[in-house]
């Protein structure tokens, strides 16, 4: 019984320790607003806020001037050097319409700042769907595959913007089918719902 | 006589059981296909190529979404509670040691040696090849428990203090101190490791295979009498702690920020430390594994020989295929 319970343990240990040295090493909190516009779903305006450490060694190679505020050059060195390479990770945006991958593929309105010794990094995604009379399904999560990157949502952030116009229900949950590492790191998401109000 | 007879059929049953047991270990270290050698992907990495703006519209692929996957996730909390303690505790060694500058030498000092001293113990039992490596190691030949300490300690030291000579390496010859730098090495390295994994794991295949036809591996008087070889273990550990460690290579880069070098090099030794506890108690479950299986089949030769050619020639498999899965990922 002592073997078996014993062989069973490094089962379950080798078989979820294969992923590159130990991770995660980079920690973001998201910061999320849902946007509308006339017609529907526009898409996601994301806050990134990195950890201290974090912010503090990528600022100490982006804050040339070391005046702790990022100028427009110093946000552009940013872009190029700290997020564009984003693009191959889909900016670790996950969507899924109606039971569809969504592929993010760029991003606009990108900006830079420091506040509080941390990083914060400001995108919107642009995800148009357009409302009906019958629900839309939409799940959104930001994870990091690689997981390098520890991303956490931050639940009183969540917001709608411009969704008078619609019947619109959301909630953070985790998001099953996002799971990923052997289904064993299972991403905190958003899920919304959202119709035309024919009221 | 039916008593002993039940006895006999009970173990018996016991003694395959484990062995198929032992072997699914092993296919399933085999069978891995989830080996990933990620880097920071906010610098570099990504599969797909890069694309103009006019040829990225967002679009919906024809693909359906996964379904919701079933299964065991028992891991599930235990990533997210480690997840969680890092932060905690990465933000508490952010605050303690901007006291240090202040009072360098006083209790914050001590409590910044402490605090990567526990987050290295944390760190490294998030996911990692390094535990599959020294699980596997002492899977595929005998080992002692003083083995597995200073394997698992070796491997360590040498992952953090890889990462500590590449970001002083920089500093001191060019007076930045930048993650991208170190990303560029380390991306290096991290080929020369997962290169050097695959070669030694295919000389431990020869070598069992040999050993297996000189008889050595199947016999159990051979196999109490075998001794380490502390040379390959001195080379399994530096192939697979040459991969330089990011947790670290970011505290030395936030200590040299804000100029507490010195302390920074005092907290990477207890990450070490940490991280060694966490190893070589992969390492010692590994030899206990081992050894159990060998109790319990050292009675009878056959079956003896079958689990230690199994499980020998396996665990070295196991090390050529995360090498050579770690290194074609980086290609």
């Amino acid at each position: 019984m002592k073997t078996r319970l014993f062989l069973f343990a490094a089962l379950i240990f080798v078989c979820f320790s294969h992923n590159g040295f130990a991770h995660p090493h980079v920690f973001v909190d998201v910061e999320l607003t849902i946007v509308f516009d006339e017609r529907g779903l526009a898409g996601f305006r994301q806050r990134w806020v990195f950890d201290e450490m974090f912010s503090s060694t990528m600022l100490s190679n982006f804050d040339k001037n070391k005046d702790h505020v990022l100028d427009v050059h110093e946000i552009g060195e940013i872009k190029k050097g700290g997020f564009d390479n984003l693009r191959n990770y889909a900016y670790f945006t996950h969507i899924v319409i109606d039971g569809t991958i969504f592929e993010v593929k760029y991003v606009t309105e990108f900006s830079a700042e420091i506040h509080d010794n941390r990083l914060l990094y400001t995108f919107f995604v642009p995800c148009h769907v357009v409302a009906g009379d019958q629900f839309k399904q939409v799940t959104f999560s930001v994870f990091d595959k690689t997981y390098y990157t520890d991303v956490a949502l931050v639940p009183d952030s969540l917001s709608c913007e411009g969704g008078s116009a619609f019947v619109v229900a959301y909630d953070i949950k985790r998001i099953k089918e996002f799971s990923f590492y052997y289904g064993q790191i299972i991403p905190e998401g958003v899920s919304i719902q959202f119709k035309r109000n024919n009221d | 006589m039916v008593k002993s007879y039940r006895k006999a059929s009970l173990s018996s049953s016991s003694g395959t059981m484990t062995r198929i047991i032992a072997l699914v270990l092993l296919f399933c270290v085999l069978l891995s296909s989830h080996v990933l050698a990620a880097q920071n992907p906010l610098f570099s990495g990504g599969q797909e190529e890069q694309k103009t703006k006019e040829e990225v519209t967002p679009q919906h692929k024809e693909q359906k979404a996964a379904k919701e996957k079933g299964g065991l996730q028992v891991l599930q909390p235990v990533f997210s509670m480690l997840s969680l303690w890092q932060k905690k505790l990465r933000g508490h060694l952010t605050r303690v040691s901007r006291d240090i500058r202040s009072n360098p030498w006083g209790h914050s000092f001590v409590l910044f040696l402490v605090f990567s001293f526990i987050y290295g113990v944390v760190h490294a039992l998030g996911p990692g090849h390094g535990k599959s490596i020294v699980f596997s190691y002492f899977l595929s030949r005998p080992g002692r428990y003083i083995h597995g300490v200073l394997m698992g300690n070796l491997i360590t030291f040498i992952h953090v203090f890889s990462a500590v000579a590449i970001v002083l390496g920089f500093y001191l010859a060019l007076k930045t101190a930048g993650l991208s730098s170190f990303e560029d090495v380390s991306g290096i390295l991290e080929k020369i490791s997962y290169a050097f994994l695959m070669v030694l794991g295919l000389s431990l295949v020869v070598y069992k295979v040999h050993e297996l036809k000189t008889g050595t591996l199947t016999n159990v008087q051979d196999y109490k009498t075998a001794g380490t070889d502390f040379r390959h273990l001195a080379l399994v550990a530096l192939a697979t702690g040459l991969v330089p460690c990011p947790g670290a290579a970011l505290i030395l880069l936030f200590c040299i920020t804000l100029d507490i070098l010195v302390p920074g090099l005092f907290a990477m030794v207890c990450l070490a430390l940490g991280m060694g506890v966490t190893t070589t108690l992969f390492a010692l479950f590994s030899i206990a594994s081992r050894n159990t299986i060998f109790r319990v089949t050292g009675r009878k030769q056959k079956i003896f020989a079958l689990s230690s050619a199994a499980l020998s020639l396996l665990g070295a498999c196991a090390i050529t295929v995360i090498g050579s899965l770690l290194f074609f990922s980086r290609l």
